[in-house]
């Protein structure tokens, strides 16, 4: 039986050691994408905006990494700087998603009675739309702009924070010292600053960083759909709709590359927010080995 | 010696001859029979959108419309091209017509046996109420309803009569040499029954449309359903006046379904998967070469192409707005600047043309009006150069900005321009906008450019209510207050032979094209759209694809 149970924790921790190294590629790939977002006019070889008929739909190359468009645009050069576009609509999404979504759902944990009641039964209406749904309302009224895509999505996102946050400031609250903590005469603000917002920090820290994979996609569904940055100037979703409507068959490389890169990032950041959550093997593996103290 | 098997033998043979011959003769009957149409089946078509303006042709050119409105409406109106030969004019609801001597009269003999959809003759108090609404529109109290956007194609008319039932006489005020060629449009389509609409006229619902009067029409088939977002379909009209050559009765279609389908790859997605005979007419709809080798690879024979030619790719600019633009020189320079050919691949899916030396291709379009690209001529390279001392003597040598009407269903036209114009400094801002504001805003002020590849009439005087002063011609592609092109339409509409036709056409377009750049005419495009192989009888354009879409002679060989 020890023996089993040796061999079983063996393979945990082996799982934990592989899920590390695929956390830490994750993250490397996270890393370099955003290095390249951010120095893109050096990183990419071409200007993204450049067309030149004569090299139309060429195939990947050592040229052309990604291959070109229907316009001679070179696809690795203006992925390059779609991230750029995609990456800051999903980062002022989440950031914004993060900072209202806390502050209301800690505010709420803290309060409850009405307040609490009347904050939750809001979150409940805005849950009642679907995600994307609520973010292609939210678009269509305020225009298409990377400023409205980004304000569509935070507003998406921000119940599911609100909720989050609720969660964790409840945890606190019932816990026997917070009686102690309330009877210090400390301000609702102090409060939630110094003992809420930290015990809340890692759930909330692991959701945000998942919702950042989900607005990646979110901003590229939108720009998918029309609603995003606007033509010429490319972003993931617009490159994959340029693509796959007009030239899927000839050139299948304008949809694939792109597409490819979106799907890693956004499974990169859903990794790295389970690393941060504490789900996955290694987490199983430190359960495994603090149960055994009881065996 | 006697054979009692011989007998049997022989009279074996006797039967089997004749079921031979029978099969031969079935064969070579079938063989024949291949070609000769058949009715009955449903057509299912794409059609691009919902038809706009509750289907008014007075108010819309859109193919979403005149691709539906073929069938409910019919082909033309007393006049239209004719099947066979695209450039001569058919009569249609008109058995015959003639002119007065100075062709200011012209006067219509009326077919007795057009009906509406809904049982009520065509008589010529109907065809007068539809001219006297496209020509003066309508008043009632303080409602007005303007006359139609092409009114003044048609020219200014003075009057119009109906002489006794089927007689019309319409009285112009200057002479109109080539009106039955100018109203054999078919986007002038008779949509408006008299009988129906006048009341709510009169009693003050002007701009009733003829959606809101049930879509009753004179075309071969009349409305069975319409969804809006979703589907129009359209039922065979039994009472239907025109015939086939050996005498049927046409449509041979019992219905014609149209499938909205606003998004191009959900329609190639369901042609290719058979859900469709027939994909949509309009521009991102139209197939580009990519497209249609994808087409071909899959579905090899069961597929052909209808090809026309698809008008204009051009840019045109609104001189009434404040701007550099407004600067013939930075017009021209602009012009100079564009790498023309260079739009075909990207802007136009691949088919196209920009001269009539590289020629339209397999498309039969006469050239002899057609002379725009010859301006240039000079390599691209000292074209540039000439544009960049253009723009330094307007004193626009570091460029400036200029906003760019463009539809989001096309966008490919205004990155191709804007790309372009960068090397020249011009910094051309896309408005990208949907297809109802861009319907409200090219008949406004509210742009600086706009671009599109929209086919104007195939004659020249067809031409003014989109190249014409913005003032009498609220739709025309460049905004201009210029009144020396009244007077060039004018001459144009009363030269009488063709020598004259064409000088003065080559006149007018000099000035709009080159003297005074009001349009960049960038390439000509072809559009193409797919059909199954089994959809037979189809009348393909040369050019027009708002042309013959009655489907009055399709048939289904399946």
């Amino acid at each position: 039986m020890g023996a089993e149970r040796r061999e079983a924790a063996g393979v945990v921790r082996a799982a934990a050691s592989t899920a590390r190294g695929v956390r830490i590629a994750a993250a490397l790939f996270l890393g370099m994408i955003a290095v390249s977002a951010l120095t893109a006019s050096f990183v990419a070889p071409f200007d993204p905006l450049e067309q030149e008929v004569g090299r139309r739909l060429v195939p990947p190359s050592a040229t052309h990494l990604f291959g070109t468009d229907g316009f001679g645009r070179d696809v690795f050069s203006r992925t390059v700087h779609g991230a750029r576009v995609s990456l800051a609509v999903a980062l002022a999404a989440v950031a914004t998603a993060g900072m209202i979504g806390s502050a209301l759902g800690l505010a709420s944990g803290y309060a409850g009675g009405p307040f609490d009641l009347l904050v939750q039964r809001v979150v409940d209406v805005f849950l009642g739309f679907p995600f994307l749904v609520m973010a292609l309302v939210v678009v269509v009224a305020l225009s298409p702009t990377p400023l409205a895509v980004a304000a569509a999505i935070a507003l998406a996102l921000t119940p599911l924070v609100t909720r989050v946050a609720r969660a964790a400031a409840l945890s606190v609250v019932n816990e026997e010292y917070f009686t102690v903590v309330r009877s210090t005469g400390a301000g609702a603000s102090r409060i939630i600053l110094r003992h809420l917002l930290p015990a809340a920090a890692r759930p909330l820290a692991a959701y945000l960083a998942t919702s950042l994979g989900t607005a990646v996609g979110a901003e590229a569904t939108l720009s998918f759909l029309g609603l995003g940055v606007p033509p010429p100037y490319p972003s993931w979703g617009r490159m994959l709709q340029e693509g796959s409507r007009a030239y899927f068959d000839a050139a299948p490389w304008v949809t694939l590359m792109p597409g490819a890169v979106l799907c890693l990032t956004v499974m990169c950041l859903v990794i790295v927010g389970d690393g941060i959550s504490g789900r996955g093997p290694r987490a199983t593996a430190r359960r495994f080995d603090t149960e055994r103290h009881f065996w | 010696m006697h054979d009692p098997k011989r007998k049997p033998r022989r009279i074996t043979r006797l039967p089997i001859a004749a079921v031979v011959a029978t099969a031969l003769l079935f064969a070579v009957g079938t063989l024949f029979a291949a070609d000769e149409p058949r009715s009955g089946g449903t057509l299912t078509l794409a059609n691009r959108g919902d038809p706009p303006a509750g289907f008014d042709s007075m108010f819309t050119s859109s193919i979403a419309l005149h691709h539906v409105g073929g069938a409910l409406f019919g082909p033309g109106n007393l006049v239209m091209r004719c099947r066979e030969d695209f450039y001569t004019v058919c009569p249609y609801l008109a058995l015959r017509w003639e002119h007065s001597a100075d062709f200011k009269v012209w006067t219509f003999v009326l077919r007795g046996d057009a009906y509406w959809h809904d049982g009520r003759r065509f008589t010529a108090e109907d065809a007068k109420f539809w001219f006297d609404l496209v020509f003066f529109g309508a008043r009632s109290g303080d409602a007005v309803r303007p006359p139609a956007y092409f009114a003044r194609e048609l020219g200014v008319a003075t009057k119009v009569e109906a002489l006794d039932d089927r007689r019309l006489r319409i009285t112009f005020a200057h002479r109109n040499a080539h009106f039955p060629q100018i109203l054999a449009n078919p986007r002038f389509r008779i949509a408006h029954p008299r009988h129906l609409m006048e009341p709510l006229i009169e009693a003050g619902q002007v701009n009733v449309s003829p959606l809101d009067v049930g879509l009753v029409g004179l075309g071969p088939f009349k409305l069975g359903q319409y969804r809006r977002g979703s589907l129009v379909r359209v039922d065979r009209f039994d009472r239907y006046f025109e015939r086939d050559p050996r005498g049927a009765r046409l449509p041979y279609l019992d219905r014609i379904d149209y499938v909205i389908m606003p998004d191009p790859f959900a329609m190639d997605a369901a042609f290719r998967s058979g859900r469709l005979d027939g994909t949509a007419r309009g521009q991102a709809h139209f197939l580009s070469r990519e497209r249609t080798a994808a087409y071909e690879r899959d579905l090899g024979e069961s597929v052909f192409f209808a090809r026309a030619d698809g008008g204009n790719f051009r840019l045109a600019f609104n001189v009434l707005r404040e701007g550099p633009w407004q600067d013939p020189r930075v017009r021209r320079a602009i012009a100079l600047w564009i790498d023309k050919p260079a739009a075909i691949p990207s802007a136009l899916g691949g088919y196209g043309w920009t001269t009539p030396s590289i020629g339209p291709g397999d498309i039969n379009v006469p050239t002899e009006f057609i002379n725009w690209p010859r301006y240039d001529t000079a390599p691209l390279e000292a074209r540039r150069a000439e544009a960049r001392r253009l723009m330094a003597e307007a004193g626009y040598g570091d460029g400036f900005s200029m906003g760019h009407l463009t539809r989001g269903i096309m966008t490919e036209g205004g990155e191709f321009l804007k790309a372009q114009l960068a090397g020249l400094g011009v910094d051309l801002r896309l408005q990208i906008v949907d297809e109802g504001e861009w319907n409200r805003a090219r008949v406004s002020l509210d742009y600086d450019s706009q671009q599109g590849r929209l086919a104007p009439s195939p004659i020249p005087e067809g031409t003014e209510s989109v190249y014409g002063r913005y003032e009498l011609n609220q739709d025309a592609y460049a905004k201009h207050d210029d009144s020396h092109l009244d007077e060039l339409y004018r001459r144009l509409r009363e030269s009488v032979t063709m020598e004259q036709r064409i000088e003065v056409w080559r006149r007018v377009s000099r000035y709009l094209f080159f003297e005074q750049t009001y349009i960049v005419p960038v390439a000509e495009s072809i559009d193409v759209v797919a059909y199954r192989s089994h959809v037979r009888g189809l009348v393909i354009p040369p050019e027009d694809m708002h042309s013959h879409t009655d489907f009055a002679t399709v048939w289904l060989d399946r």
